[in-house]
This record gives C-alpha cells, sequence and structure tokens, in this order.
C-alpha cells in the first residue's frame, strides 16, 4: 500500500496534466482543464512548504557548525546573521523596502555577477586541459575550435577570408545537426522517464527501489 | 474535436509509444530482455567512489540546479535515480558522501533517496543529514558554496548529472582543481561542450535517461531503453521520408505531423 498508493496518485496526476495540454476548450471536458489549473496550484504551494524545509536544513546545520566551533564558523555566523536580517526585512516590510533593494542591488547582484565573470577565466582553463592533441577526438576538437575562435575573432578575416565562412558553416551545419540529434533523442528519453513512473518502474521520486 | 488542433499528432505519437513501450516490456517479461550498449562514464563511478574510499576524502554529488515542476525536471529526476546508485555505493564502502542541493523540493527527495540508500545497504546508522545539504534557491550563490565546499572538504570524486547552466562550469573545473574523477551528464545542449572538455567522463543526452537501466539491468527498465530506441528509428525514418517529399514539392508529412 505504501508504495502502490504514492504511484497511483502520481500517475493519476500526471495523466491530468497530460490531457490538459492536450484537450481542446470544449465544454465536455473543462473540467480536466479546471483540474490541471488546481494541480499546478498545489504544485506552487508545496515547493513554498520544501522552501521552508530547506530553510530549517541550512539553519539546523549551520547552528551546529558555530555550535561546535568548527573552523569555518565565521561563515555560517556570516549567513546565519544575512539570512536573519533578510528574513526580517522582508516580512516586517515586503520586499520593497529601500534597505532590502540596497542589500540585493549591492551585495547580491555584483557577488552573482562576479562569480559569473569568472567562468571567462575557467573556460581557459578547462580549454588548456582539454585541448592537449593526444588523440583523433582532441585533434578535431582542437582545430575545430581554433576555426570557429579565429572566424570569430577580428583577426581571424584580417588573416583571410575563409575563417569567418569556415565558423559560419561549421556552426550552422555539423553543430546544429548534432545538437538537434541530442536534443531529438533526449526528448524521446524523457517521454520513456515519464512511461517508466507511469507504469511505477522507476520509483526513486519516492526513495524507494526496485 | 476533444484534442485541439496541433497537438493531434503529438498525442496520437504518445498514445503509440506508449504502446510500443508496453509491448517492448511485455516481451521483456518473456525472457528476451535486450542488451545495451556500454556506457563509460556509468562504469567510472564505482571507480571513482572506490577512489574516494581510498583516500579517504568525500564524494561530490549534485542533481543539477533544475526544480521538479520545471520543464527540463526529467534531467534532475535522472540524477536523483544515479545519486541512489551513488549513495549505495557510499554506505557499502564506508565513504563520505556530500550532495550539494539548490532547489528546495529536489532537496527533500534527495534527503530521501540517500536515506533509503543507506537503509537498503543495511547501514540507517551511517547516514548523516549533512550528507544532503541545501544551499540556496540562487544560481551563483549556490555555485559559490558548492565550489567552497569542494576546495575545503577536498572531494575525491566529483559526479554531477542533471540540467545545468552557467554554473555547470564553476563546479567542473572546482573538481578538476581538487584532483578528483569527474563524471557530469547533462541533455542541456548548450552546457554539453564544458562538461566534456571539463569533466573525465559525460553522459550526453538520452544516456542520462538510461541510466538508471543500465545501473540496476532490470529487464523491464532495458526493454523501455529498446522502445526509445525503435522509437527514435521511427523518428528518423519520418525525417528522411518528410525530407524526399519535400524534395518533390510534396507537404503531406510536413502537413501531418502539424496536424
Amino acid at each position: 500500500m505504501k508504495t502502490y498508493l504514492p504511484v497511483l496518485i502520481m500517475t493519476v496526476i500526471a495523466l491530468l496534466i497530460i490531457l490538459d495540454f492536450f484537450v481542446a476548450d470544449a465544454p465536455s471536458v473543462q473540467w480536466i482543464k479546471s483540474s490541471g489549473l488546481v494541480l499546478r496550484s498545489w504544485g506552487i504551494v508545496i515547493a513554498a512548504f520544501a522552501m521552508g524545509l530547506g530553510a530549517v536544513n541550512l539553519l539546523r546545520r549551520h547552528t551546529v557548525a558555530v555550535s561546535r566551533r568548527e573552523p569555518e564558523a565565521f561563515y555560517s555566523v556570516l549567513l546565519l546573521g544575512s539570512m536573519l536580517v533578510v528574513m526580517v526585512l522582508g516580512i516586517a516590510s515586503g520586499t520593497d523596502n529601500p534597505t532590502y533593494s540596497f542589500l540585493f542591488n549591492n551585495i547580491l547582484s555584483p557577488a552573482s555577477a562576479t562569480m559569473y565573470a569568472s567562468i571567462a577565466f575557467y573556460i581557459v582553463t578547462a580549454a588548456y586541459r582539454s585541448f592537449s592533441a593526444k588523440s583523433l577526438e582532441s585533434w578535431v576538437l582542437l582545430i575545430t575550435a581554433v576555426i570557429v575562435m579565429l572566424g570569430k575573432a577580428p583577426i581571424g578575416s584580417v588573416i583571410s577570408d575563409i575563417f569567418p565562412k569556415a565558423a559560419d558553416w561549421i556552426q550552422a551545419i555539423p553543430n546544429t545537426a548534432g545538437m538537434r540529434a541530442i536534443v531529438m533523442g533526449a526528448a524521446l528519453g524523457v517521454v520513456s522517464s515519464a512511461v517508466k513512473m507511469f507504469l511505477g518502474l522507476d520509483r526513486t521520486y519516492l526513495g524507494l527501489h526496485d | 474535436m476533444l484534442i485541439e488542433l496541433g497537438k493531434q499528432f503529438s498525442f496520437a505519437s504518445l498514445f503509440l509509444l506508449l504502446v510500443l513501450f508496453v509491448c517492448c516490456i511485455r516481451q521483456a517479461r518473456r525472457g528476451n530482455v535486450p542488451q545495451i550498449r556500454r556506457l563509460p562514464a556509468l562504469d567510472a563511478i564505482e571507480e571513482a567512489v572506490g577512489r574516494a574510499t581510498e583516500v579517504g576524502r568525500p564524494v561530490h554529488f549534485s542533481p543539477g540546479i533544475i526544480e521538479l515542476t520545471h520543464e527540463r525536471s526529467a534531467q534532475t529526476l535522472a540524477g536523483l535515480s544515479v545519486l541512489s546508485y551513488v549513495a549505495k555505493l557510499c554506505a557499502r564502502y564506508d565513504t563520505d558522501l556530500v550532495t550539494t542541493i539548490m532547489k528546495p523540493d529536489v532537496y527533500v527527495v534527495a534527503e530521501e533517496v540517500v536515506k533509503q540508500s543507506f537503509l537498503e545497504e543495511g547501514k540507517p546508522d551511517r547516514y548523516r543529514g549533512e550528507m544532503v545539504r541545501f544551499i540556496g534557491a540562487e544560481q551563483f550563490a549556490y555555485a559559490a558554496a558548492a565550489v567552497g565546499i569542494m576546495h575545503r572538504e577536498q572531494v575525491a570524486a566529483n559526479i554531477m548529472i542533471g540540467s545545468w547552466l552557467a554554473e555547470a562550469l564553476l563546479l567542473t573545473e572546482a573538481g578538476a582543481q581538487t584532483g578528483g574523477i569527474q563524471v557530469t551528464g547533462s541533455a542541456t545542449v548548450a552546457q554539453l561542450p564544458f562538461l566534456v572538455v571539463a569533466s573525465d567522463y559525460c553522459l550526453i543526452g538520452e544516456e542520462i535517461y538510461a541510466a538508471s537501466a543500465y545501473l540496476s539491468q532490470n529487464p523491464v527498465e532495458l526493454a523501455v531503453v529498446k522502445g526509445q530506441d525503435i522509437a527514435k528509428a521511427v523518428v528518423i525514418a519520418l525525417m528522411g521520408v518528410g525530407s524526399i517529399f519535400l524534395a518533390f514539392g510534396s507537404e503531406a508529412i510536413l502537413q501531418l505531423i502539424t496536424k
């Protein structure tokens, strides 16, 4: 019962959501449309509760780190302090509060932008490691990357007109064909995963196995 | 008309796919179990956990940054299937596991998956709440925290199966810097190039959905993978026929699939 009931609930809900996508806006199937709408709202509410559980996990772990005086406890104090300030400000005066906006615009946004910008350096280190021509595949990767880089950089067209044309061809033909093949295969993979769940074959989402 | 115009072909295709999968499953139950090719990335997971055990350092796992209600959530669920396998290996070898999670709904499921895996390996007492860590629902805050955890705890294996955005390269480069084996997998096309170049093994596209069948060798799950391959062959044939029809000026196939 503990296994079959959740699978049954999931199958019924999933079928309703799928039918909601396909059925026309006719009066006879209006109940499917309205059920789909209600179920999606429930999903939002459940996700909000999950956020609460996540916050409890964060609080528990960092409080333990502080009480045990772990080597990085300073960061836990910083996290707990920031969490408290933002929560109190947000709950007490809403997200339009100037102090709340100030914290968001001057701490979170620049920090996120810094992380994003650091990707440029990581691309270089990843390229340095992977572009060592040790096998046929590495050679193909290396030559393709050099052609595309020269085609996209101004110096490429100065050296030869061939580079921009070759770069465009690589991106438009082999690259697009490969990407579409991956997308199509993945789409069928999604359907097969859904079928496995419908039939109760994959129950990992319940924390259960065979 | 009960089915909306423009979605009738999709609906019929979905129904036929379902019938095809059921036929393949029935065949497998009769003993006609299909074989699937080797997936080196999945074979490498045991090696990665084994090496982490030898050096006494933890394994890092991430199921991606997509919630369970998103259109790409199937990738997260595929990641959670692999997580259960990784957690079982960690329980078996008494290796520490660190699972970092960005989305709260995924956190709840991941915690249950890891707990259950330790229970199934007969070591429920080895499970600790710290094995599954909710970081925060902000993309780069998650990336910064996960990179920090990987460096501080010197993870010996980094396994990432799921859907990623720009943070994919930050995590895999952190994994490379700690010197561990990296096994990644995703069906998010924009991030695949980064994962392929930065990790030791990478599952590409549909391979992540076959992972659960490959790892369990469950005949019924293998049958679904076979059904998926038959469907792929049909789609390729349809594309070929459609191209020939279009070349001769007929839009019959095009009209059929847009019905």
